[in-house]
């Protein structure tokens, strides 16, 4: 059972780590001064319920976690870009909402799954061939057939229970990656392009599948390792390779050429079959040596052409993704109509406040439970 | 149908379909209304008109104030008494406002208050503590007190039943305590 020191330490150290002051603190959880959050922090009295709930909130961990009832989601988290302070309290939040994410799959009772694959690869000498191979396997194992643009995130999300989750990271971080008890978790820049998801969701990939074999060779000081940029250059081209497979692309990009020339606009649609950026299908077929280096760079510099681009992108592109998946509220639902979880809690997971939580049916239970001989 | 309660504890789905079905005031003049601190502080913040079209702002503060209600804090360690005494995986399903509630209906501090709620976990809650007799819902506490109006299923004297006798089961088998 926790006592007052306890729970003290919790709070001082969590707004540590997150760069928060007391008087922010304060503030934020709306309990008064930094005097109120000093007392706290120094055991100097009790905290009462309700401030330990508006603390947990503002921090964005749980109240369990404050009150030393379950350990603090405390791993390395891949970050793409950039350690900005705001990274730090966007770090907590996708813990907690993965941490939330595998609650709920334990609560809905969901069948084990098959683990992501991981594969072996020493970031201080893998070559871009490397990469390629790599990218080359990871989409056979996975069997995301010759378009994998458009069944990347289901196979991502469905079969292998990654947990993919939004956030408004500013102009500085794209993505972040984790694997923790919780299974794989990306969390992606809202702020993105929407042309380059594809192309992140498979970059980021190539770090899950490479987690432990990264992990390995990181310094055991915590500092910056040298190759980290060639890391990234790594899960570029892994990206690239994965989500433009050779044969398909050269199978494709042949059947439109005639006279030995092929159409811009043929070039546009060619990334749109992909659901790639026109520039990720450029540079693929630069590299695949079917279109030169300069002429890649003249089109993507190309007004014309870039109209042509924006003009034949899916409106799907543009609809901004919301924080939480699909999936994530659907088995938040299906969670509470289990019983599992309070409609206040609900609410908490879905991130709305109680009035905003949908009219859910619990009337004909005998639908939730019924259920069927399977053969 | 049970006696009427001198005390009602409402957890904060109880007070905001209260609001939005227009029984609040009923409650009030019949009964004495303690909330936990957490629904006056953290969870109530407004309700949805029942046609859906206004979203009415709560003073719920104010209303104690004026000790138009009462309030009843526990303090983070009395929570996390209650807490240990289920599994985490049960715990974690309880909102924070139910969960100060049983630290209420626990402490003997308000000997005469009868836990109002709407949700399935919180009413197996209670009954896997043994404290079935201490909570009821809405449209019971209603009609005791002569007002007869249509509340969602969830809030039921069918759905509240139903669900005491899960937690009936709960408690034999052990099913989520610790």
């Amino acid at each position: 059972m926790p006592d007052r020191d306890t729970i003290a330490l919790a709070i001082r150290s969590t707004r540590e780590k997150q760069s928060i002051t007391q008087q922010q603190l304060a503030e934020q959880a709306g309990i008064g001064s930094l005097q109120t959050i000093s007392d706290i922090e120094r055991g100097v009295r009790e905290v009462k319920a309700w401030e330990l709930v508006r603390v947990a909130r503002a921090l964005s961990i749980p109240v369990d976690v404050l009150l030393g009832l379950q350990p603090a989601v405390s791993m390395r988290v891949f970050w793409r870009r950039g350690t900005a302070q705001q990274s730090r309290r966007a770090e907590s939040l996708f813990l907690e909402r993965a941490r939330r994410f595998a609650l709920l799959e334990l609560w809905c009772e969901l069948p084990p799954v098959e683990p992501l694959p991981e594969w072996a690869l020493d970031p201080r000498t893998a070559s871009f061939a490397d990469a390629s191979r790599l990218a080359e396997q990871a989409g056979q194992v996975l069997n995301l057939g010759s378009r994998p643009a458009a069944s990347l995130l289901p196979t991502l999300e469905e079969r292998f229970r990654v947990k993919v989750f939004y956030d408004d990271l500013g102009d500085d971080e794209s993505a972040a990656t984790v694997r923790g008890d919780f299974g794989p978790a990306i969390l992606m820049n809202a702020r993105e392009a929407p042309w380059r998801r594809n192309y992140n969701f498979a970059h980021e990939l190539f770090h899950l599948v490479t987690w432990s074999a990264v992990d390995a060779h990181l310094p055991a000081d915590g500092s910056e390792p040298d190759w980290l940029e060639k890391l990234e250059q790594l899960a570029n081209a892994f990206a690239s390779r994965l989500l433009l497979p050779a044969d398909a692309v050269e199978s494709e990009f042949v059947a439109r050429v005639r006279e030995g020339r092929i159409g811009n606009l043929e070039l546009v649609e060619l990334a749109r079959q992909f659901d790639v950026s026109t520039a990720a299908l450029l540079w693929r077929v630069v590299n695949m040596g079917r279109l030169r280096k300069e002429t890649a760079e003249s089109l993507l510099t190309n007004d014309n052409f870039k109209r042509a681009d924006r003009q034949s992108m899916s409106d799907r592109w543009w609809a901004p993704p919301g924080p939480l998946p699909d999936r994530f509220k659907r088995l938040a639902t299906l969670a509470y109509r289990k019983g599992k979880v309070s409609k206040a809690r609900l609410a908490e997971f879905l991130e709305v406040s109680l009035s905003e939580v949908p009219d859910i049916d619990l009337e004909d239970e005998s639908v939730a439970e019924a259920s069927v001989p399977a053969a | 149908m049970s006696p009427k309660p001198a005390s009602l504890l409402l957890d904060a789905n109880a007070v905001l379909t209260a609001f939005s079905r227009g029984v609040w005031d009923a409650l009030m003049r019949n009964y004495r209304v303690v909330l936990p601190s957490i629904v006056v502080r953290a969870e109530a913040q407004f309700y949805v008109t029942a046609d859906g079209d206004k979203k009415i702002y709560l003073d719920l503060e104010a209303l104690v104030t004026a000790k138009a209600i009462a309030e009843w804090g526990a303090t983070a360690i009395q929570l996390a008494a209650v807490k240990a005494r289920f599994k985490t995986s049960f715990s974690q399903g309880l909102d924070d406002g139910e969960t100060e509630a049983i630290a209420c209906l626990l402490s003997g501090a308000e000997p005469e208050a009868v836990f109002i709620t709407g949700d399935r976990i919180a009413i197996h809650a209670v009954t896997m503590l043994d404290m079935g007799d201490r909570a009821s819902c809405l449209e019971e506490v209603l009609e005791l007190c002569g007002h007869r109006t249509a509340m969602p299923y969830e809030h039921s004297r069918a759905y509240y039943k139903r669900c005491r006798v899960e937690g009936g089961k709960r408690l034999v088998m052990r099913d989520g305590l610790a």
